[in-house]
């Protein structure tokens, strides 16, 4: 099992460099660019280091997830879903009564800061599944993905609260996701094989959000041009484009 | 068809009458607008035709804010019985014609909830293809009264919905269209409901508009040319380009709007460099007599029309009262010059179109100089009195000086200083022209102005509009500015 996770990673060592066009247009970003990942900068002030404090306090809390599948030292904890231990919304029978069900959990109400970044900034009508995703030093979730290859589109945001060196989330064919120890969101296409491997001793802690748009769809447009600009003329200053 | 070329109020208004029911609110689209000069001169030329409308009374502005019910709450605590929501971006240049008509329709109408632009597109955006009708977000004119019977509704932006999709009455829509399939005449509510994956901006008050069997009518042709949208968050690059630029190529690729606009603001920018205006705009006697019983001794006037006649037989003058025109245009001069030289006092319409060809009069007054005329003798007291006055007046020492007073005061004001007596000097509503507003920001022209106002002394007396359309006295005592983008 390890030797296929060195194996996955080991054909992986570089970052993610997305081709950036000339002209942005938001459809072909989110549906059409066969980007594995895009980097919400948009997004980049916010108070990520005291999330990160408040799911720190938490360790104890977290549940283990797929334990017994593909995860290892892999834990979560929901910050907005049916319980704490919220899986995915569709084993829990019919989804519209499913989704009638959500609420914050327990867990939001300690953590105000991002409760606050949900509700205020996070560009979305809708909350579905929103959970803290902890990887422990050593631990690992070995290449899987979560859609067939033919949806693919970038989706849901994984936010790094922190990410520390030696810890890899890698897109099979792709490459190693930029994420910033300091704190960054990113929508992603899981449809693409992914995994992540924590080769250093700090617990990895990231949030997944799972959200529906309804009446911000513009709210949402506005976050993804406007990074889709700030990565372009940050890779232009880097001279990587 | 009359010239809008300024922000002051015009003089052929004067017999609109209005009871100040309405409330202007500009919605704030900056953020999807990608530039910040876009969206701040957008917001500026949008205020700056509101501000004409302000300046008549026609309105009360209710002020610049990203929600549709913000505006509306505003506009409610003004105690307005409607208000009107034009979006950053939308030029209202015949903003006073279009608030009679809808007032007219009001009144027509008295239990109406909203008139907007209705779109039933199915695809006002390339992600909401198949979308519920809505209306744009551009314009509306909404029936407070009603708005708050109704629940007091937020205006929703589009949406998409995977999962949790609103359910909607169904909708009629009239056969008639306004100018394309996608905008019917009217809308209202039809048997039964679905459920809409697809939203688009205003979906909702379709919907509630429907279920409580309100129908919702389209702007008519009549009240569309009133207005433009210049769609700021399309080709924006583009449009920041041309912004001065308007000849650049670019233009061409841009949407219809968008180029009609930038187009006749070119045409009309080519236009002015030779500009001349027989008559005035602006009313000829209303601010009175300002020097305290003296003569005037020197006059510095723009070269336009008969405002400066107007002020001298107000104030009184003596045979040696001295006149310096200025203007930026030479054939305003000339066109000044030439009507001393050889016009006798009567049938000014006659020697107007005899020179027809010689001058490019403004076409507020081409074709109709007769009744131009008739207005001006009424002003002036007959026919009689206006001979005997033009023939005192064309008898004065008249200098003419070719000065751009925006840019090149200085020159202006050395002349005006270096005389001595009762000094008078008339701007007309030059700081607030259209042309000079839309190439020049608010903040930089504050600063023009400011310097010009600087050189003004107190033995200098004032008639004219200051960059915000406020006679100068006023402007100088309360240190007026402009309104403020965020």
């Amino acid at each position: 099992m390890l030797d296929e996770l060195k194996k996955f990673h080991d054909s992986h060592p570089n970052e993610i460099n997305l081709k950036y066009p000339d002209h942005y247009d938001t459809k072909w970003v989110l549906d059409e660019s066969q980007w594995p990942c895009f980097h919400l900068s948009a997004l980049d002030n916010q108070p990520w280091k005291e999330m990160h404090a408040e799911a720190e306090a938490l360790l104890d809390k977290f549940y283990s997830h797929r334990e017994h599948s593909y995860g290892n030292g892999w834990k979560s904890l929901t910050l907005h879903g049916l319980d704490e231990d919220t899986q995915s919304l569709s084993g829990y029978g019919e989804r519209e009564e499913t989704l009638k069900k959500l609420h914050w959990t327990w867990v939001a109400e300690h953590c105000p800061v991002t409760k606050k970044f949900l509700t205020e900034t996070w560009p979305a009508e809708y909350l579905n599944r929103v959970r803290f995703m902890l990887v422990e030093p050593g631990g690992y979730i070995l290449p899987h993905q979560d859609r067939p290859d033919e949806e693919k589109r970038l989706s849901v945001c994984n936010i790094s609260l922190n990410n520390p060196e030696g810890c890899k989330f890698v897109f099979k064919q792709h490459g190693i996701v930029p994420f910033k120890d300091e704190g960054s969101a990113f929508l992603m296409d899981i449809s693409n094989p992914h995994s992540v491997w924590n080769q250093s001793d700090i617990p990895r802690i990231h949030m997944i959000i799972h959200s529906e748009l309804g009446r911000k769809v513009r709210d949402f447009f506005y976050i993804v041009r406007k990074s889709f600009y700030t990565n372009k003329e940050r890779k232009i200053n880097e001279g990587l484009e | 068809m009359k010239d809008w070329n300024s922000l002051s109020a015009d003089r052929y208004y004067d017999t609109i009458s209005n009871s100040n029911e309405v409330g202007i609110g500009i919605l704030d689209i900056s953020r999807d607008i990608d530039s910040d000069f876009v969206a701040k001169r957008t917001f500026d030329i949008t205020y700056l035709y509101v501000n004409r409308m302000l300046k008549m009374n026609l309105a009360t502005y209710v002020g610049f804010e990203k929600r549709v019910e913000r505006l509306l709450e505003l506009a409610v605590d003004r105690n307005k019985k409607y208000c009107m929501i034009a979006c950053q971006g939308l030029f209202l240049f015949r903003g006073p014609s279009l608030l009679v008509q809808s007032l007219e329709y009001a009144e027509n109408n008295p239990n109406f909830f909203v008139m907007g632009h209705i779109m039933d597109k199915k695809k006002q955006h390339y992600i909401t293809e198949g979308a519920y009708p809505g209306l744009h977000r551009q314009y509306l004119f909404v029936n407070l009264k009603k708005w708050i019977e109704l629940g007091k509704p937020p205006f929703d932006e589009m949406g998409i919905f995977w999962e949790r999709t609103p359910e909607y009455q169904n909708v009629e829509f009239s056969k008639d269209t306004i100018h394309s399939d996608y905008t019917p005449a009217w809308i209202k509510g039809a048997e039964g409901t679905s459920k809409h994956h697809i939203t688009s901006d205003g979906s909702n008050w379709i919907d509630i508009a429907a279920r409580n069997g309100i129908q919702i009518d389209n702007l008519d042709h009549s009240m569309r040319e009133c207005k433009v949208f210049l769609y700021p968050y399309m080709n924006t690059k583009a449009l920041e380009t041309a912004w001065l630029d308007k000849k650049n190529p670019v233009v061409d690729t841009m949407d219809f709007n968008q180029k009609f606009w930038l187009r006749k603001l070119g045409d009309q920018e080519a236009i002015e460099k030779n500009r001349v205006y027989a008559f005035n705009t602006e009313t000829l006697s209303s601010e009175g007599v300002r020097t305290n019983g003296k003569l005037v001794d020197y006059l510095f006037s723009a070269a336009a029309g008969f405002k400066p006649l107007a002020i001298l037989n107000a104030n009184g003058f003596h045979s040696g009262t001295e006149i310096n025109y200025f203007d930026w245009c030479q054939a305003s001069l000339d066109y000044k010059k030439h009507l001393l030289e050889t016009w006798d006092g009567y049938d000014l319409d006659k020697w107007l179109l005899e020179h027809d060809d010689k001058y490019n009069f403004s076409s507020t007054f081409k074709g109709n100089y007769t009744e131009f005329w008739q207005q001006e003798l009424k002003d002036f007291g007959g026919s009689l009195a206006f001979q005997r006055l033009w023939a005192r007046y064309k008898n004065l020492r008249h200098n003419f000086h070719i000065i751009d007073i925006v840019n090149d005061y200085d020159k202006l004001f050395d002349m005006i200083d270096s005389v001595h007596g009762t000094k008078v000097i008339w701007t007309t509503n030059i700081w607030s022209s259209e042309m000079l507003q839309w190439n020049v920001e608010p903040e930089v022209l504050e600063e023009k102005w400011k310097g010009f106002k600087s050189r003004i002394t107190d033995d200098l007396i004032l008639y004219g509009l200051d960059y915000c359309s406020v006679d100068m006295y006023e402007s100088i005592k309360n240190n007026v500015t402009h309104v403020r983008y965020k």
